[in-house]
């Protein structure tokens, strides 16, 4: 995939373009706001990473334009200020996702991937279905083998997160994110003991485990191993 | 209504203060010039009545009491005199001259001798109105003659009472007229002074809600209350300008920390991503991993206070249900209190309906539950709610932990601040901070109680 990042830190860049290489991406880099909008605008890319703050043209004016030229290209913003309603301006000004520095790579190689996933397949089916683990979204039902399975309402959102974003690696804030819309830091590790319970429904008594802890990343839903 | 409102004004009893002092200084002036003008009308009179008198003396020294009485009958008989004269003998009794102007027979009976022996003034009634004279009032001297008589001479006091009803109208109608316009010019001045105070208020207040760029109106008058404002708004414009400063230092800090921290722990990242297998430091890059995380916890922690207390988060208010924010917090929670062997559970009374900052509100009923759920003993119990107050809608979390000592009760607000007992426990001693700024930056108040064994905690929101 194409992905475009505007970003003014050499360091940071460097670190991100690397990153994204050994996970089998193109990075163009650009550090200037100016030559990024010209290459958003010329080129076409897949996913755009951008900092909020940058030289030249800052990184919202940059999304605005492309929005107003009716370019949907997911994109994701960087910034350092530590705002809270930094992501409100981001979201409003046409961002798709929103990340706070410092990041760990492989929550901005999750979120880059979940935008990707986004924008491939948008048809809306009224089932999901993970090997024998099957959800039933309109009946509200998830059986696995056949066999259905007791979820409370919040472990359903839970587990449809997951199979909406099967095969990728979902962080403990993008669960946060997504399920629960908390833009918090709980301090306790309630995340992980929601996906234990999880765990206990779905995989306990099964030979092939569902769920997967990627170790410093976060969880995966997919067959065999993480 | 309004006067009510006015006795409030500090402006309006000042002015009403001044008028009362020159309504006194009035009153003294008025009765100053009553006094001054009787006495110089009487002075007047009596000498008036004392000229006429002497010419009446004078036929009586020139012709003797024959004289004196034809004198007096002579003009007894000119209509409309006010003045008169009476011929009496030594005991009063009338001799000649018109008996419709003889004084009481009481005053004369018995002050007869004494009047006549001193020679003073002495006034008294006419019994019946005396025709044509607008009053009754009748000055007089008695004067002792030779041979066993006496002259009385007198006059009718003409205008004396009109005078006096005339000053009296006049300081009257003053006086009403002086409160009037006193009472009137008090409400309207404390009026003009309280609205422009008004306006110094209303900007304080909106500065004091966090609005730092707000300046109090500025007419350009040059008066005291332009200087005042033109004061105040320098004053602001350096308060201002240090908030910047400390703003700009914070977010240099904040910059010049995380970059640094976020490099550290990219390279560990990658550092893990490059460690063979088999080699067993791994757990070592985990751990300084997870201790590089929780510094950067804190120090995110720090930046969000500072901005929650910035109070720019205000501006992002919107109707919210705190039944909702309790619901969703118990449910996320319930897993851990559940691992833990706490009984967790919601008790939502009243509306709920609140308007503020749903995110920052979760985190701090988050916080609370947190706290609660950490420090409660497997078999107790944490309760958290809402329900109405006299003020507004209240949050509250009580747990049967082992609660905080009475006296430790306001420090746990502070930064960083934690129980000695607690030291050793996960934490960074800001969760309690964070639920603090959030509540002030809503209005809100925050309690401690003892509940016998444990906490409850009341966050008191404004309606």
């Amino acid at each position: 995939m194409r992905i475009l990042l505007i970003e003014d830190d050499s360091g940071v860049a460097g670190y991100i373009v690397k990153g994204l290489a050994e996970a089998g991406h193109t990075t163009d880099h650009v550090c200037d706001g100016n030559d990024g909008l010209a290459a958003a605008m010329v080129e076409s890319y897949d996913v755009i990473v951008v900092d909020r703050m940058l030289p030249g043209t800052d990184g919202l004016t940059i999304v605005r334009s492309l929005r107003n030229k009716h370019n949907r290209v997911p994109v994701i913003f960087l910034t350092a200020l530590g705002e809270v309603d930094e992501r409100v301006k981001c979201l409003r000004a046409g961002g798709d996702d929103y990340l706070t520095k410092p990041f760990s790579f492989s929550e901005l190689l999750a979120r880059i991937e979940a935008l990707l996933r986004r924008a491939t397949d948008q048809e809306e089916s009224s089932a999901l279905q993970v090997n024998g683990l099957r959800m039933d979204l309109l009946g509200r039902v998830v059986s696995r083998d056949g066999n259905t399975i007791e979820l409370m309402p919040r472990e359903f959102r839970l587990l449809e997160y997951m199979m909406r974003h099967a095969g990728q690696v979902v962080t403990r804030t993008m669960l946060l994110e997504g399920v629960w819309d908390y833009h918090f830091d709980p301090r306790t590790n309630v995340i992980d003991v929601h996906l234990s319970r999880i765990r206990q429904k779905i995989d306990k008594g099964y030979d092939q485990p569902l769920i997967h802890t990627v170790r410093g990343a976060g969880y995966v839903l997919r067959e065999g191993q993480a | 209504m309004f006067f009510a409102k006015a006795k409030r004004s500090t402006t309006f009893r000042i002015a009403l203060g001044f008028m009362g002092v020159f309504s006194v200084s009035f009153l003294i002036l008025g009765i100053s010039i009553y006094l001054w003008s009787m006495s110089y009308l009487i002075t007047n009179h009596r000498a008036s009545i004392e000229a006429n008198g002497s010419d009446v003396a004078h036929v009586f020294r020139r012709g003797g009491v024959e004289a004196l009485a034809m004198e007096i009958e002579l003009r007894a008989t000119q209509p409309n005199s006010e003045y008169f004269y009476l011929l009496l003998d030594r005991q009063c009794n009338l001799i000649s001259g018109r008996a419709d102007r003889q004084p009481p027979p009481d005053l004369l009976g018995q002050r007869c001798a004494e009047l006549a022996r001193s020679g003073d003034w002495f006034d008294f009634e006419l019994g019946p109105q005396a025709v044509g004279f607008p009053s009754n009032l009748v000055y007089a001297r008695l004067v002792p003659l030779s041979g066993e008589r006496s002259i009385l001479y007198g006059g009718i006091m003409q205008h004396l009472d009109v005078v006096e009803e005339t000053l009296l109208a006049g300081l009257l109608s003053a006086v009403v007229l002086m409160l009037g316009l006193g009472v009137g010019g008090s409400l309207v001045m404390s009026r003009n002074i309280t609205s422009r105070l008004r306006k110094l208020t209303r900007t304080s207040r909106e500065i004091r809600r966090g609005n730092l760029a707000s300046r109090m109106p500025v007419d350009h008058t040059n008066d005291e209350f332009d200087r005042l404002a033109v004061n105040l708004n320098e004053m602001m414009d350096q308060i201002e300008a240090l908030m910047d400063a400390v703003k700009n230092t914070s977010n240099a800090i904040a910059h010049d920390l995380r970059t640094p921290l976020t490099r550290l722990l990219h390279s560990l990242d990658e550092l893990r991503v490059l460690l063979p297998e088999e080699t067993n430091l791994d757990g070592h890059v985990e751990q300084s991993i997870e201790e590089a995380g929780k510094v950067l916890a804190t120090f995110n922690a720090l930046l969000r206070i500072a901005q929650i207390e910035s109070g720019a988060r205000r501006r992002d208010f919107e109707p919210m249900n705190l039944r909702h924010v309790i619901t969703d917090i118990v449910e996320f929670y319930w897993p851990v209190a559940v691992e833990k062997g706490v009984t967790l559970r919601s008790r939502l009374n009243g509306s709920g309906e609140f308007v503020g900052d749903q995110d920052l509100i979760s985190q701090a009923v988050s916080n609370l539950a947190d706290n609660a759920i950490k420090y409660t003993p497997p078999g107790g119990t944490v309760t958290v709610g809402t329900e109405d107050s006299d003020g507004g809608p209240r949050i509250f979390v009580s747990d049967s932990g082992p609660g905080i000592p009475e006296n430790e009760h306001e420090n746990v607000f502070n930064r960083f601040y934690r129980l000695e007992a607690h030291r050793d426990s996960e934490g960074n001693g800001l969760g309690l901070s964070v639920v603090d700024a959030v509540a002030k930056l809503h209005g809100a108040t925050v309690r401690l109680e003892s509940n016998d064994p444990g906490l409850h905690i009341r966050v008191d929101l404004p309606s």
